[in-house]
């Protein structure tokens, strides 16, 4: 009786590994891509060639040409570049304004915690794409800005999170016995509470990663960031799905692109929630 | 020969929110000679550990002074930083919080010499896995976690973490409570021998009369914020004079013990500390108390080599 789901576990188990594996690889593929999307790419992704245009996938082509006779492969390949710097620079933002305000609003508590977390509240109000679009008009249009925008859009999701777990470790005693070794409130933040507060924070940044990707697909979409005859996923989208009936790889082919990069960085980051949460 | 240790008329006051206050601490004095081992015992309540945070500063105070080697560490403007400097270390009961899940042991015992001793951090390793050694786990541990050792390891680890410090003085804040058994007995055996090797000084606080016989030199027995008995170990522990040292003393298990008599088993709950009993604060579970222990709070004075702070000692005897 009791060995009955024996049999199930090893399996769900490996498939779940299978997961992970299919979802970094993909990843590594990515940024292969963008890395030597010079070499790499069969076309250039800017070159019309109307004669071309509306082309089904075909040997030449593999996955068709877009309304004005472009490589749609070169194009998605391309595309990985401003798609990738974007997160990373989303990323870099994020931990950069949401680490110090979750550290600070956890560890100093009191009337700086209250303020810190309804400052958090009332940028959590705004849609996120919204706000992101404000802020990208204040920082002036360009991909930069609007990614550094996310970052920011984002950063009191992080500084949440961020802060539960500075609250979580902060009264440890091994933490409140540097005291007795003459160590100061900053030394205690920076070698015992700021690393055992943040694998949870590493798991969240995975999420706001894929979360930016859409966003930043979103923004792309509605013309914002990155100008038109550059590569961009969301750009692509926006050029091509007016024609999805009659050329639909041209849309689909980035769009797809999106959503297996989104759902791998979701994947990535449960499998480093469970790895970090054996630990301890 | 002056005290290591002196506290004079402690008193600590938790705040519990809406204006309530909890004197977990009500005026107590207490004496500590170097070289010696003082058992602060009670049960949970009583307001033992918060004396002991007190001393190394990690715990409030509300007036009252301490005073180690010579210095008023309540006077200073961080008091763990000052008991720290004049050589106060601590170990706690749970090993596990104590010790940092990401640092490999070996740096956690060498900690404590960032500040107090600072130059050359190699030197540091060298020091830190002789310490690891001296407190009995092997140099090849030095890099492990404090999850891949045991219970009786880590607090092992936690110790070498205070002697490492160089301190005087090292407070036992239930240090051996939490370890089974033998290991509890090994490691009381280690701190015997660390003592005599190092020349240093013990405040235990204990629940747990089997390591209180054991290291104990000195006892003082606390009830409700207060010290009800003080004195010699073989005095206090071979001869209990206040009914609440002989209850304490009768609740241990021992295969002769099984049948106490009626009058000594201890009874009900330590009482609430924000409300404590008019007069003295043990006669509701007292099994000798009077009208006049009700009324009168007893003042502790010497008796048969101790001190006790009890009406009706003498009639008791």
């Amino acid at each position: 009786m009791a060995s009955a789901p024996l049999p199930i576990a090893p399996r769900a188990e490996s498939g779940r590994r299978f997961g992970f594996l299919l979802a970094a690889g993909f990843l590594l593929l990515l940024v292969i891509l963008a890395l030597f999307a010079s070499l790499v790419a069969p076309y250039d992704p800017i070159a019309q060639n109307l004669k071309m245009a509306f082309a089904a996938p075909s040997f030449a082509h593999p996955l068709g040409t877009d309304n004005i006779g472009r490589d749609v492969l070169s194009r998605v390949i391309w595309g990985a570049r401003p798609a990738l710097l974007g997160v990373v620079i989303t990323l870099i933002t994020t931990s950069l304004v949401g680490i110090p305000w979750g550290l600070a609003a956890g560890y100093l508590g009191g009337i700086t915690d209250l303020l810190l977390m309804r400052l958090a509240d009332a940028l959590l109000v705004f849609p996120g794409i919204i706000l992101a679009l404000v802020l990208t008009t204040v920082l002036g249009p360009s991909l930069q800005s609007s990614m550094i925008a996310l970052g920011i859009v984002y950063s009191p999701v992080l500084a949440r999170v961020v802060r539960s777990g500075v609250l979580s470790v902060r009264d440890r005693e091994y933490i409140t016995v540097t005291r007795l070794y003459g160590y100061s409130a900053l030394y205690r933040m920076w070698h015992h509470v700021l690393p055992n507060a943040l694998a949870p924070c590493v798991v969240q940044l995975t999420l706001i990663a894929g979360m930016s990707l859409l966003a930043q697909t979103g923004l792309g979409f509605l013309g914002v960031g990155l100008k038109p005859p550059f590569p961009s996923w969301g750009g692509s989208l926006s050029e091509s799905f007016r024609y999805i009936v009659i050329n639909p790889s041209a849309s689909f082919a980035p769009g797809l692109t999106v959503a297996l990069t989104v759902l791998a960085l979701y994947r990535i980051g449960d499998e480093l929630r469970d790895r970090l949460s054996l630990r301890h | 020969m002056t005290a290591l240790l002196e506290i004079r008329d402690l008193v600590v006051t938790y705040r519990l929110g809406f204006g309530r206050t909890l004197r977990a601490v009500s005026g107590v004095s207490l004496q500590l000679d170097q070289g010696r081992t003082l058992a602060l015992i009670g049960e949970s309540g009583s307001g033992k550990s918060t004396v002991a945070r007190a001393v190394c500063g990690l715990g409030p105070v509300e007036s009252g002074s301490i005073t180690i080697a010579g210095t008023d560490v309540t006077a200073a403007p961080d008091r763990a930083v000052a008991a720290g400097k004049i050589g106060v270390q601590i170990v706690f009961q749970d090993p596990t919080t104590a010790l940092d899940p990401r640092w490999p042991i070996w740096r956690s015992v060498a900690e404590p010499r960032g500040r107090l001793f600072p130059p050359s951090p190699d030197r540091h390793r060298a020091r830190a896995v002789a310490l690891l050694e001296r407190v009995g786990l092997d140099a090849a541990m030095a890099d492990r976690r404090a999850s891949q050792l045991s219970g009786g390891q880590r607090q092992r680890v936690t110790i070498a973490r205070a002697l490492s410090a160089e301190p005087r003085l090292i407070i036992l804040d239930e240090a051996v409570s939490a370890l089974d058994v033998s290991v509890r007995n090994e490691v009381l055996a280690l701190l015997d021998d660390l003592k005599r090797e190092a020349g240093l000084t013990y405040l235990l606080i204990s629940h747990d009369m089997g390591a209180v016989i054991q290291i104990a030199t000195d006892v003082a027995v606390m009830y409700l914020g207060q010290i009800v008995e003080q004195g010699p170990a073989q005095q206090v522990i071979g001869a209990p004079a206040h009914p609440y040292t002989q209850a304490l003393l009768r609740a241990v298990p021992s295969l002769e013990g099984l049948a106490m008599p009626a009058r000594m088993r201890l009874t009900g709950e330590i009482g609430d500390p924000a409300r404590p009993p008019s007069g003295c604060r043990f006669h509701p579970r007292c099994p000798s108390a009077n009208a006049h222990c009700a009324r009168e709070i007893p003042i502790a004075r010497p008796y048969q080599g101790r001190s006790v702070a009890c009406h009706r000692v003498e009639e008791l005897a």
